[in-house]
């Protein structure tokens, strides 16, 4: 995972203390995510998801006993019905899982599925596994005795997670992100519920209002519940002010699972502290606990689940309606156990104990004597690198200490420094003029930035978010890491791509590309040319207004589109509100034509 | 640097009680020594006016050392008092308040643990005390350096301020009219204090926990601004790793400042009993809900929070070591007791983490006084928080209301209705009423206003008809160029904004500037705005002569008000009788439904429920919406909107009848009663001689001795029961009087008495009673 640093990052790296080169700079940082334990509960599977690494972990002598080594960067990981293998996730472009001998670590099996394969479930009964295509938007459905799939089910936008209901009647699937156009009165991600038998969708249950960046799902041990831990924005208020959850709460969505509907979601946060970006999460002692792992704060939380539906069944349907805005609703029945690595995102529970990962530690947690107050043991995993400023500015951007009352952090609103999908009324531009969350590749050389283009660059945007949308003093030293971090980012390949190339159809879209004129501002290496323009797209008290040409590099990945998200689709951009041909002729182009176009432009 | 005589310390006694468990090893501490003031016990007369009332020169700074034993002095104040002090977060510098001489003021000081580098801060005529840093090495002080006093008594209010470290550029945070106490630092960065408030609402109970940002925004209330007992929460400061639980004290209002400690979880609900732990059980503190606050007698004062499990006191001077659970209790070093020099504001010697830096979103240098005063209200949902009942739509309108300062200070002496000096109504509200204007509410409940910054303002939703839907009670501050959204009215802080499917409406539109009232924007003067109505609508029927219903609503000055006034907000009400001090009779006023603010009266600010006071609950109210009709359904009067808003917005102000606080007449009753010279002593005489073979006892603690008269009338004076009811029925005596006193104006006594109202006239001609003054010409 050794990237090329710009000249003036290594400069700046060499300037602060501490963050020299580091001696080993081949070492990569282990960044430990998915956890997967055996049915003994004997051994524990850590993938190093930036070290191309799988720690195995002897649960009993709590130490590491052996790591795999792999040609990618694993996710997540599940036992097979053999235990002589494990299946695991490789988060390629062109993604595959693979099923890998735990005698001799190698690599049994390859079965090609689909974009960025992340999130693994296995039925119950062992007979099929899930695989969560994350940007082909689908779920690969292998048979366990052929290691075939099977089919591929479309969902909504970006599965990350997956989980199937104790009886193996459903397995449910979250998206990610919203999917719809950001102008709509409900904006939120999906969770599908698949029967696991017929592979047929049964349904698709909307969240609340503002519910985005779904990192977890977990079934009740009956199965009669699926909970959902995500971000829950509350994007309709102008962002004045941070108290109170007012720009961001922190949540668990509750799905009756028998009804197929959205019970509610519980608040994880405090009136005056925020338990920001809820992440994975796993069922403990017996099924009557919730552990939740929240990343942004560094802590574990443990939800009383008996407690919590005893409190849910007394509610009268007007009282589950106000749960949303609840701050008190979990009083008593939750509690906070610090972590001491930084961003803990994934949890498992087996017997007694927990075990967390942290993102940004070379050590896995385990926590035990949950009922008292819990005791953490660490098992090291292996040793991380000194910091780079990249890699600070990668903490820095997910974490919440950096927020006044740890309600958010940068990317509870730019996840993996992109957009939720989200309008906000951000305060530099007036208010009452919603505009949507705009990704942070390549803001650093594409100024001016905002779709204003009212920050001239993008160091002067960071330090305005630090100190306008999380209400705290700006730590140069933190800006400079969070700007080198925001620079290295690079590009995903867009899933339109075909083996990395441009489509044939797509090849007919570049023709018509420069043809219908949109080069002429979307040029250059970023599809961009700096510049403010009136495309005809301003309404009310934007209209006639300029705005900044996008970079559209990843575009497939950031819809939806137009400074207000009004377009869903980039066709709808091509068509529907480009009725005068100001953004773009294309107002004479055939069906197939905007196809081909839309399809160029979503390949970039 | 000297040496304390070893006579006085005890250390590490071990305190050994029934149900303490003992343990007679050193305290784990954590740190060696502890900073400590040595001073008297203050004991002023309420827990406001420590910095005004007995102060007594003695003591000093000290570092008392738990290993040795040893009390090193740092400062000597023989001749002088400090009052508190606060270490720096290098674990060095202490930050203390200094009354150098006793008849100087309080100024704020740095000094070393060592005795080194004494350094003056502040050198302003004013009182600048109880300071706390802030983690970007500000300070945060209380000072009463701009000019205000508590209405209820003489004292200065000093409220919160801000410095930089080196004592320049103070900034004012705080808008708070009476006083603000005790600022700490929560870990998020907030600054805690303590505020004393009664918007209508009685002066006993109410010193509660808030927070504000170090820039002075984001005014927030933290817990009790609705509890009864106790009265007062203060010297508040967050317990480390707590989850935000916050240790104080817990005392009366007409106390000094020691009293029982709490532990408050403001997370349980902001006036919830759960929510208070008296962690000092043998200082009894009585239930939210009950009785005034006002009868904590508690020794404890100065907690600091060591950790999660400990905490150091000052018990009447005595300092101790203590676990929150009273399982160890331990004595560090004690003082002379109450009456003598003893130790206060322990802190141990240690470096500590700074708290979050919370970043100002105000505009470079608008927190200086020369910015342009307004702030922006963003109210999402004005009935979030209201009962069912309250349709939505309903609300039209927001009134916005200042609470206007006093800025004069009066002898309690003089006090009237209450505690009212000057008075501005007859027990009702306190302060004057100053209108800023109005603000529109959208259908879907949203406002988007402007509001004038660094003023106690407060909110009233208006009905289609301008009448009040529910009052606040409470005020809010804004500083210049802040922008701060509220969820709605008296909503539950716990709950975040529900306006998840929609942007409200307001919040799409710039921000409104208030509508001015017509009379612009001053202090509300019931006589120029109210009475002018009556005079326009009412005099016909309910005029000088057989008023109807036995109500006369001329404009009439009296001792205090005037007639209109007394017969719709005094009479039938225990103010008839009362002038001075509190009650605890029951107040039912039905023509206005205002709401009584005398001492005893404390149990009310539990109600809460929108139409129980003002104009939708008053029969006045009902009258000019329904045009008075007589019995056959006709309209006897037709208000304008204005007309009709006016009169339900003075009962909604709680029944002012004074626009502000300035009088003519500093060093009469109330600063206004206006009582002919010698008319008491003709009066006394008269009555002596010609009334008290039937008047022969007094139930009247007011104006007289005898007769059952609650105001004076001073214009058209002979028209005084106390005049009409003993003349002859011929002359225009009411008939009032069994038998005839006076048997026609010539009567030598009546002469004697009526003469007397010629000589104050023509002094009120010279020097008018401020009512009589035109505010708004």
């Amino acid at each position: 995972m050794k990237k090329s640093l710009p000249i003036s990052i290594v400069i700046f790296i060499l300037l602060i203390s501490g963050f020299g080169p580091s001696q080993d700079a081949d070492t990569p940082f282990l960044s430990p995510t998915s956890i997967c334990i055996d049915a003994e509960a004997r051994e524990g599977f850590i993938s190093l998801s930036t070290a191309a690494q799988i720690a195995i972990v002897d649960l009993k002598a709590g130490r590491m006993k052996d790591r795999i080594d792999l040609p990618f960067n694993p996710r997540d990981i599940i036992r097979v019905p053999d235990s002589q293998s494990i299946v695991v996730a490789d988060q390629e472009p062109e993604g595959s899982v693979h099923v890998i001998s735990t005698h001799n670590h190698q690599i049994v099996k390859s079965i090609r599925v689909g974009h960025t394969p992340q999130s693994l479930v296995m039925t119950p009964d062992k007979s099929r596994i899930f695989v969560c295509n994350r940007f082909s938007h689908t779920v690969s459905v292998i048979d366990t005795d052929t290691y075939q799939v099977i089919t591929e089910i479309p969902v909504g936008r970006e599965p990350v997670s997956a989980a199937a209901s104790p009886q193996g009647s459903w397995i449910a699937v979250a998206d990610y992100l919203p999917d719809m156009a950001a102008t709509d009165t409900l904006v939120a991600a999906k969770v599908h519920l698949i029967d696991s038998k017929s592979l047929e969708p049964a349904a698709s249950i909307t969240l609340t209002n503002g519910s985005q960046s779904v990192r977890d799902l977990v079934f009740s041990a009956d199965g009669c519940y699926l909970y959902a831990s995500h971000v829950l924005s509350r994007n309709t208020l102008p962002t004045t002010q941070i108290e109170h959850g007012w720009i961001n709460c922190n949540g668990i969505s509750i799905i009756d699972v028998k009804k197929k509907e959205l019970l509610t979601t519980i608040l994880l946060d405090r009136y005056d502290q925020g338990a920001a970006n809820p992440a994975g999460m796993s069922l403990t002692g017996q099924g009557r606990e919730l552990a939740v792992a929240l990343s942004g704060v560094h802590a574990v939380a443990f939800l009383d689940l008996t407690g919590l539906h005893d409190r849910l069944s007394r509610c009268s349907p007007q009282e589950i309606s106000q749960i949303p805005y609840d701050f008190k609703f979990l009083q008593g029945l939750i509690r906070q156990v610090p972590t001491r690595g930084k961003s803990p995102r994934y949890v498992a529970g087996f017997e007694d104990q927990v075990l967390v990962s942290c993102y940004f530690s070379d050590r896995l947690e385990v926590f035990t004597d949950l009922a008292e107050h819990a005791q953490i043991k660490e098992i090291a995993l292996g040793k991380d690198p000194k910091m780079t400023a990249e890699r600070l500015g990668e903490w820095y951007f997910s974490d919440a200490d950096l927020c006044f009352q740890k309600w958010q952090s940068c990317i509870s609103c730019h996840p993996d420094g992109r957009a939720d999908g989200l309008n906000w009324d951000l305060l530099n531009d007036g208010m009452g003029n919603p505009k949507n969350g705009k990704s942070m590749l390549y803001s650093h050389f594409t100024p001016p930035v905002m779709i204003t283009g009212v920050r001239e660059k993008a160091e002067v945007a960071v330090r305005s978010g630090i100190k306008y949308i999380l209400f705290s003093e700006v730590d140069e030293e933190q800006a400079l890491c969070i700007d080198a971090y925001l620079k290295s980012l690079h590009p995903v390949p867009s899933p339109w791509l075909e083996k990395g190339k441009l489509s044939r159809s797509a090849r007919k879209g570049q023709r018509i590309y420069e043809q219908a004129g949109c080069q002429t501002c979307h040029s250059g290496p970023y599809y961009t040319d700096y510049l403010k323009y009136d495309v005809g797209t301003g309404t009310g008290t934007h209209e006639n207004e300029k705005f900044d040409v996008p970079t559209l590099k990843e575009v497939w990945r950031t819809a939806p589109y137009l400074y207000d998200g009004r377009a869903r689709t980039m066709k709808e951009v091509l068509t529907r509100f480009n009725p005068h041909d100001e953004h773009g002729r294309t107002s004479h182009l055939s069906e197939d034509e905007l196809n081909d176009l839309a399809a160029y432009i979503l390949s970039l | 640097m000297k040496m304390k005589s070893p006579g006085i310390i005890l250390g590490f006694i071990l305190f050994i009680s029934t149900g303490f468990q003992t343990d007679n090893r050193t305290p784990d501490t954590g740190f060696e020594s502890i900073i400590l003031v040595e001073r008297h016990a203050i004991r002023s007369t309420h827990v406001y006016t420590y910095h005004e009332e007995d102060n007594k020169p003695g003591g000093g700074l000290y570092v008392f050392n738990l290993k040795n034993q040893k009390l090193q002095q740092i400062l000597d104040s023989d001749e002088g008092l400090v009052l508190d002090a606060n270490l720096h977060y290098d674990g060095k510098t202490i930050l203390f308040s200094w009354k150098k001489e006793m008849d100087g003021f309080f100024q704020l000081y740095t000094i070393d643990i060592h005795g080194k580098n004494l350094t003056q801060l502040t050198d302003h005529p004013s009182n600048n005390f109880n300071a706390c840093w802030l983690p970007n090495d500000e300070i945060a002080f209380l000072s009463d350096r701009k000019p205000a006093f508590a209405y209820c008594w003489s004292t200065t209010t000093p409220i919160l301020y801000k410095c930089k470290a080196d004592g320049t550029d103070p900034i004012r945070l705080s808008a708070n009219y009476l006083n603000d106490f005790t600022p700490s630092v929560m870990e998020d960065g907030r600054i805690l204090y303590s505020r004393w408030e009664y918007v209508d609402r009685p002066a006993i109970p109410i010193q509660s926990l808030w927070s504000i940002n170090p820039d002075g925004t984001k005014l927030a209330g933290v817990f009790g601004n609705r509890v009864l007992s106790p009265a007062t929460f203060m010297d508040a400061r967050e317990i480390p790793g707590s989850d935000g639980k916050i240790l104080c004290v817990m005392t009366a209002h007409n106390r000094h400042c020691h009293g029982a400690i709490g532990i408050i979880d403001p997370r349980t609900g902001g006036n919830a009993q759960e929510a208070i732990e008296n962690i000092t059980p043998e200082v009894r503190v009585r239930p939210v809900h009950q009785g005034d606050g006002n009868d904590i007698h508690g020794p404890y004062v100065n907690p600091f929070p060591l950790d999660e499990a400990h905490y150091l006191v000052s018990k009447n001077g005595d300092i101790e070591f203590r676990s929150y659970d009273n399982q160890i209790i331990q004595p560090l070093i004690t003082g002379e007791g109450i009456d003598g020099l003893g130790f206060y504001s322990p802190q141990p010697v240690r470096k500590r983490p700074r708290e979050m830096i919370i970043s100002s979103t105000l505009a470079s240098g608008e927190t200086e006084d020369t910015a342009e005063e307004w702030a922006t209200i963003q109210m999402m949902n004005v009935y979030n928080g209201l009962p069912e009942t309250i349709e939505k739509g309903s609300i039209k309108k927001l009134a916005i209301v200042q609470e206007m300062e006093k800025p004069l200070s009066i002898s309690p002496d003089l006090r009237a209705f209450g505690f009212q000096f000057p008075v501005v109504s007859s027990g009702a509200t306190y302060a004057p009423k100053k209108v800023w204007g109005y603000a529109t509410v959208e259908e879907d409940g949203s406002a988007h206003f402007q509001v004038p910054a660094r003023q106690p303002v407060y909110f009233l939703p208006l009905d289609e008809e301008g009448r009040a839907v529910q009052r606040m009670r409470t005020f809010t501050h804004l500083m210049p160029g802040e922008v701060q959204g509220c969820v709605g009215c008296h909503a539950d802080r716990n709950y975040v904004v529900s306006a998840v499917r929609k942007t409200p409406m307001a919040l799409s539109r710039a921000a409104e500037q208030l509508s001015e009232p017509s009379w612009g924007v001053t202090g509300f003067s019931y006589p120029h705005l109210v009475q002018p109505i009556f005079d326009r609508h009412c005099l016909s029927c309910h005029g000088h002569s057989k008023p109807a219903a036995n109500l006369e609503l001329t404009g009439d000055k009296t001792d205090f008000f005037s007639v209109s006034y007394e017969n719709l907000v005094r009479r039938g009400t225990p103010a008839e009788d009362f002038m001075m001090g509190g009650t605890h009779a029951p107040f039912d006023n039905t023509y206005t439904k205002w709401i009584p603010t005398y001492n005893g009266q404390e149990a009310n600010i539990l109600q809460i429920e929108p139409g129980v006071w003002g104009a939708q609950a008053a029969m006045l109210g009902a009258i000019i919406h329904s045009g008075h009709p007589d019995q056959n359904g006709a309209r006897r009067i037709d208000l304008s909107y204005d007309e009709k808003h006016i009169i339900s917005l003075w009962m909604d102000l709680n029944v002012p009848y004074y626009g502000g606080s300035h009088s003519n007449y500093q060093m009469n009753r109330g600063c206004r009663q206006q009582i002919p010279d010698d008319f008491q002593d003709l009066f006394a005489d008269v009555a002596r001689r010609r009334c008290i073979s039937c008047h022969q006892q007094s139930n009247n603690t007011s104006v007289f001795s005898y007769p059952n008269q609650f105001a004076l009338r001073i214009d058209n004076p002979a028209l005084n029961p106390v005049l009409r009811a003993p003349l002859h029925p011929d002359h225009g005596g009411s008939g009032a009087c069994a038998k005839v006193v006076f048997a026609s104006e010539e009567d030598e006594d009546y002469q004697k008495l009526i003469q007397t109202f010629d000589r104050l006239q023509q002094r009120l001609s010279l020097l008018p009673r401020i009512d009589m003054v035109n505010l708004y010409e």
